[in-house]
């Protein structure tokens, strides 16, 4: 399923996604603005992408409030690139002139990108400061990320199966829930509906993890249960 | 920027060696670092590391805080693998594990283990002996019996049942013989289940892992059990939250917490009711069934295997217990919180009041 969607929808796609529930407010420039950022890589090679990053970051000065880094593993072939968001808007980091845009185009002629890859990495950074929105929604079965789905939709139920077992998912009002599971105990439909980032519903017995992406703002940074 | 960053093009395979790089050029950074006025060194980006996993029948998740990523996720990477292994050794559910293979051989013969899982047993049976027998590992006849922890269905059972298992849970039969590192379960049938001990284990020597690779603040929430070192964003300490134990939502108390462990028992995430009942997998070694007296107890301690043992113990006693070092907060099961040991720098708050 989430094979597909990255195969048809490609790279830009995947950063419009990014782009959040303010949308894509269309191609700019880095020039104006680099207040809170996010930049997503789909690569083959995480540590060299990595080191690429991280000495952008620090050049450029991006993210003094901090930087958030994830790392989830994708199965299947995807379309390896990078996609990076300023503020809330695409960047065309390949037509615009000023230097963080040379800047990241060199990192993709070094990296090879784009290209398709098989069973590569998403690595995800992000400032931390500012406003996060909670947007977008990642289903992991074991620790393989295997689907992203917007937050902003109405999804009355979708099976989200693999050799353990299933559940089922819906999502309404910005919020997922599992209404149904395969497993005996059914502890995570029991954990109700889910919608700041950092939140997320687990199925043990299925090894299915229904995450919403970022970690958002929180009064604490986690809860002893 | 400091000259602390890796040179490009030092990479390498071998993750020792890399690390080793980093650390070496960090030193040579500090030899600078006299030198430099504070300003500069307040720019040093700290990145938020965060890596999540299914391990030890949860979700273990980390966020880490480092200023350089691959560093920090090579040493998360080794951190996991130790819980991992840890895991592999104690687990009842795994059949290579070496508490298997004891358990195995209960009425047969005394089986020779590690180091690492006697001492842990030894342990065990002082925190039993400590606290009243009311924290015991040889609950598992009872525990596999109940089934909260496996993928089956719960069934309710008889007290015939119960009265027949029962006799099997006494940590004074299990023997261990300190000549040759073996465990011996004395009566056929009985069963060493480290369900309330071995995640807290598991995750200390993942944390001595991630202290020795040089990360140095991080928060790890095991589900639910909570370990953190140094400083939040800001410079702030880290701050956690108490889950209210009859709204998934609600919080019951949050703290700020630094080089701390948190773990909770409660009776709200593995349960069944049974005619209008609510039976869940803290059990009560006196008596073969769910202990009734709490909600939840959250202990604070220094490791998580203090935190993990006393919460068990706390939960199943239902009542303050002076003798007790370390901060708790207890949920009773008429709703009521009562909490001890919280000095003015935990910053406790009280949500509310509890009524089920």
């Amino acid at each position: 399923m989430i094979r597909r969607d990255f195969l048809t929808k490609g790279a830009i796609a995947f950063g419009g996604a990014l782009a959040g529930a303010a949308g894509l407010k269309g191609i700019l420039d880095v020039r104006d603005v680099v207040g809170t950022f996010s930049l997503d890589v789909v690569t083959g090679d995480p540590a060299s992408t990595i080191d690429a990053v991280q000495s952008l970051t620090e050049a450029f000065n991006l993210g003094q409030g901090g930087v958030r880094f994830e790392e989830h593993q994708l199965v299947g072939s995807h379309v390896g690139d990078i996609a990076f968001v300023s503020g809330s808007s695409l960047v065309d980091f390949r037509r615009s002139g000023d230097a963080l845009s040379a800047r990241l185009s060199r990192i993709a002629r070094q990296l090879d990108l784009p290209r398709r890859i098989d069973d590569p990495v998403l690595l995800q950074f992000a400032s931390t400061g500012g406003r996060s929105t909670a947007t977008e929604l990642h289903v992991y079965s074991g620790d393989t990320l295997i689907q992203r789905k917007s937050l902003h939709q109405n999804l009355e139920s979708e099976r989200i199966e693999n050799r353990h077992g299933y559940v089922d998912l819906a999502i309404s009002n910005g919020a997922a829930r599992i209404t149904a599971a395969s497993c005996k105990h059914k502890t995570c439909v029991n954990m109700g509906a889910i919608g700041r980032g950092g939140q997320s519903l687990v199925c043990i017995p299925n090894q299915i993890r229904v995450a919403v992406a970022g970690r958002g703002l929180k009064s604490v940074d986690g809860i002893a249960s | 920027m400091l000259p602390s960053r890796r040179v490009s093009g030092q990479r390498s395979e071998r993750q020792g060696y890399r690390v080793t790089g980093v650390f070496l050029s960090r030193r040579i950074a500090q030899l600078f670092l006299f030198l430099l006025p504070n300003s500069l060194l307040a720019e040093d980006i700290l990145y938020e590391v965060s890596v999540d996993k299914f391990l030890m029948g949860t979700t273990v998740e980390t966020t880490a805080r480092h200023t350089d990523i691959n560093a920090c996720r090579e040493a998360l990477f080794l951190a996991y693998k130790e819980m991992e292994r840890g895991e592999a050794l104690l687990s009842y559910h795994q059949s290579k594990s070496e508490v298997s293979e004891i358990n195995r051989n209960a009425g047969v013969r005394p089986v020779s283990v590690g180091a690492e899982t006697f001492t842990l047993l030894d342990r065990a049976k002082k925190h039993a002996d400590d606290l009243n027998g009311l924290f015991d590992v040889s609950i598992g006849p009872l525990s596999e019996r109940w089934g909260f922890s496996s993928d089956r269905e719960s069934t309710l059972p008889t007290p015939g049942e119960i009265e027949y298992l029962l006799p099997l849970v006494d940590y004074r039969r299990i023997k261990l013989s300190f000549a040759d590192t073996s465990v011996f379960l004395e009566t056929a049938g009985m069963k060493i289940d480290l369900g309330g001990i071995a995640k807290g284990y598991a995750i200390d020597r993942g944390i001595e892992v991630l202290k020795e690779q040089g990360i140095e603040h991080f928060f790890l929430n095991a589900g639910g059990d909570i370990r953190v070192s140094g400083m939040a964003k800001d410079g702030r300490s880290w701050r956690v939250g108490i889950r209210h134990p009859r709204d998934p939502a609600g919080l019951i108390a949050s703290f700020d917490l630094e080089d701390h462990a948190v773990a909770t028992s409660g009776d709200y995430e593995r349960y069944k009711m049974f005619d209008g009942r609510r039976y869940h997998h803290v059990l009560d070694p006196r008596t073969g069934y769910p202990g009734t007296k709490c909600q939840s107890v959250t202990v604070l301690a220094p490791t998580a295997e203090e935190a993990d043992v006393l919460a068990t113990y706390l939960f199943l006693l239902g009542e303050p217990d002076d003798s007790i070092a370390w901060p708790y907060i207890m949920v009773l099961s008429d709703g009521s919180v009562t909490h001890g040991g919280f000095t003015e720098d935990a910053k406790l708050v009280l949500e509310t009041d509890l009524h089920d």
